[in-house]
C-alpha cells in the first residue's frame, strides 16, 4: 500500500527547497498539489468558506516565508504543510470562543471526492488510496474514541476541554485518545 | 501509566496538541533530550497529519487561488515600488533615457581622465576572450560559451541545449587548476535548456586551466560526482 505522498517523497522536498530559494513555479507546484486536502481540513473546521480561504492564504504565505526553514529531519512535507493548517485553524476558533456542535464530534461518513481538475495525477491517485485507508482505520475505531479524536483533532480542545464538555472522567479521555492514536499508527503507518 | 523515564504515552496527545498546559512543558523538555521519543513523536505526527484526509478535499476559488500565487511577487516588491509602477508608467521611458545619458557621461567622463592620465587600460572588450564549452556524449547536443577577461574574476556563461533536470538535481560548473576543481556555482536551465549566468571568482577566472560541468544534487556539492555534460581548456 502506497501513502500519500511517500513519506520523504523527494518532490516533495525538492519543490520545498525551491520555494526556499525563490522559485514561483515551484510554489505553484506545491499549492497545486495540496489546495484540495489543506482546504478541506480548514472548511471541515471552521465550517465558513471565506474564513477558510483566508486561512488558506495565512498557510501558504507562512510556507513562502518560511520554506528555506525547513528541516525534513523533523517532519515529512506533507506533515508540516498540514500541521500549519490545522494550528491555524485551531486559533481563529479559539478566537471565536466556539462550543461543540454534532458536527464536530463526528468524522465525515463520505469523504471520498472525485478526482479535481489537477493536472498531478500521480498524487491524486495516491490521496485516494490513502484517503480510503484513514476513513477505513477511522470507522474501525469504537464510537468513544471517534468522538474524542474528532474533538481532539478538528476543535483543538485539549483533555481537560473535552473531558468537560463530554462530562467525562480526564484519564478516560486521555486512554481513548491514546488508544486510537495507536491503533490509527498501526493502520497508516507505512509497510517497511 | 506514564513510563517516567520515556512519557511514551503522551505522545500521541502531544502530536494532536491536546496536552494539557503543564503536561506540554514536562514534555517539551524530555523531547530536547531524548532522540528516540522524537522519532516516536515524528510516527504520530504523520498519523495527525493524514487525519486530514478524513475530511472531503475541497476546492477553493479561482480568486483566492490567484491571490495565493501572485504571494511571491508581493513579498519581493515594497509597496512604493508596485505603486511606483502602477500607477506612473509614464516615468520609465524618461527614466531609462535618463540612465543612457547617464552612462554616456561617466563613460565619456572617464575616457577623457585616462587619456589625461597618457594611459588607457589595457583590458576591455578588445581582448576579451571567448571560450567554447564543447558537449560530452552525456549532452553531445549540448554547447556553452565563457566570456572572461583577463585579470577579471568576473566572466559571462552562457549554455544552450542542456537537458532541464529532475527538481531534485541542478547543473554545477567547476574551475579547474592543477587538477583541484573548484564550484563556481549552481544553477538550472529554461525549457529549451538555455541559461546565461554571472560567474565570480576569487581569483582572475583566466588563471584557471579548464572549467566544467557537472550533474549534481540540488545545491551542489563539494566536489564532482556526477556525469560531466560540457568542458573547455583554457590552457594545456
Amino acid at each position: 500500500m502506497v501513502a500519500f505522498p511517500l513519506p520523504g517523497s523527494e518532490a516533495d522536498e525538492a519543490l520545498l527547497m525551491r520555494i526556499g530559494a525563490g522559485d514561483e513555479q515551484a510554489f505553484t507546484r506545491l499549492f497545486d498539489r495540496y489546495r484540495g486536502v489543506v482546504f478541506g481540513l480548514l472548511l471541515r473546521m471552521l465550517a465558513n468558506r471565506e474564513t477558510a480561504e483566508e486561512a488558506l492564504m495565512d498557510v501558504f504565505t507562512r510556507v513562502w516565508k518560511q520554506a528555506a526553514d525547513y528541516q525534513l529531519q523533523r517532519a515529512s512535507v506533507k506533515t508540516w504543510l498540514l500541521s500549519i493548517a490545522r494550528h491555524r485553524a485551531i486559533d481563529l476558533l479559539r478566537m471565536r470562543h466556539s462550543h461543540p456542535d454534532q458536527n464536530s464530534r463526528q468524522w465525515a461518513e463520505d469523504a471520498l471526492e472525485t478526482i479535481s481538475a489537477n493536472n498531478d495525477v500521480e498524487n491524486e491517485v495516491l490521496e485516494l488510496d490513502m484517503r480510503l485507508k484513514v476513513q477505513k482505520a477511522i470507522a474501525k475505531l469504537p464510537q468513544e474514541q471517534r468522538e474524542v479524536l474528532a474533538l481532539a483533532y478538528f476543535r483543538g480542545w485539549s483533555h481537560s476541554e473535552i473531558a468537560k464538555a463530554l462530562n467525562q472522567p480526564l484519564g478516560t479521555v486521555k486512554t481513548r485518545i491514546r488508544l486510537a492514536m495507536s491503533q490509527l499508527r498501526e493502520k497508516l503507518e507505512p509497510e517497511r | 501509566m506514564t513510563n517516567r523515564t520515556h512519557p511514551t504515552e503522551d505522545l500521541p496527545a502531544y502530536a494532536l496538541g491536546c496536552l494539557d498546559h503543564g503536561e506540554v512543558k514536562e514534555l517539551r523538555e524530555h523531547l530536547r533530550q531524548c532522540a528516540a521519543c522524537r522519532s516516536e513523536l515524528r510516527a504520530f505526527e504523520a498519523v495527525a497529519a493524514n487525519l486530514a484526509l478524513a475530511a472531503p478535499s475541497a476546492e477553493p476559488s479561482q480568486a483566492l487561488r490567484d491571490r495565493v500565487l501572485a504571494l511571491p511577487r508581493r513579498q519581493r516588491s515594497p509597496d512604493w515600488f508596485v505603486r511606483l509602477f502602477e500607477t506612473w508608467p509614464r516615468l520609465l521611458p524618461a527614466a531609462t533615457l535618463a540612465a543612457f545619458i547617464l552612462i554616456g557621461v561617466l563613460g565619456w567622463s572617464t575616457l577623457q581622465l585616462w587619456q589625461q592620465r597618457g594611459s588607457v587600460p589595457e583590458t576591455g572588450l578588445r581582448q576579451m576572450q571567448l571560450l567554447k564549452l564543447q558537449g560530452t556524449a552525456a549532452a553531445p547536443e549540448s554547447s556553452g560559451t565563457l566570456a572572461l577577461t583577463p585579470g577579471e574574476r568576473v566572466a559571462v556563461l552562457e549554455v544552450q541545449s542542456l537537458p532541464p533536470l529532475d527538481p531534485a538535481k541542478q547543473y554545477q560548473l567547476w574551475l579547474i587548476k592543477a587538477g583541484r576543481r573548484t564550484s563556481g556555482g549552481v544553477f538550472s536551465v529554461a525549457a529549451d535548456g538555455s541559461a546565461r549566468l554571472l560567474i565570480t571568482a576569487t581569483t582572475p577566472l583566466d588563471s584557471f586551466d579548464a572549467f566544467g560541468i557537472t550533474i549534481e544534487p540540488y545545491g551542489g556539492s563539494p566536489g564532482p560526482t556526477g556525469q560531466k555534460v560540457l568542458g573547455g581548456k583554457l590552457r594545456g
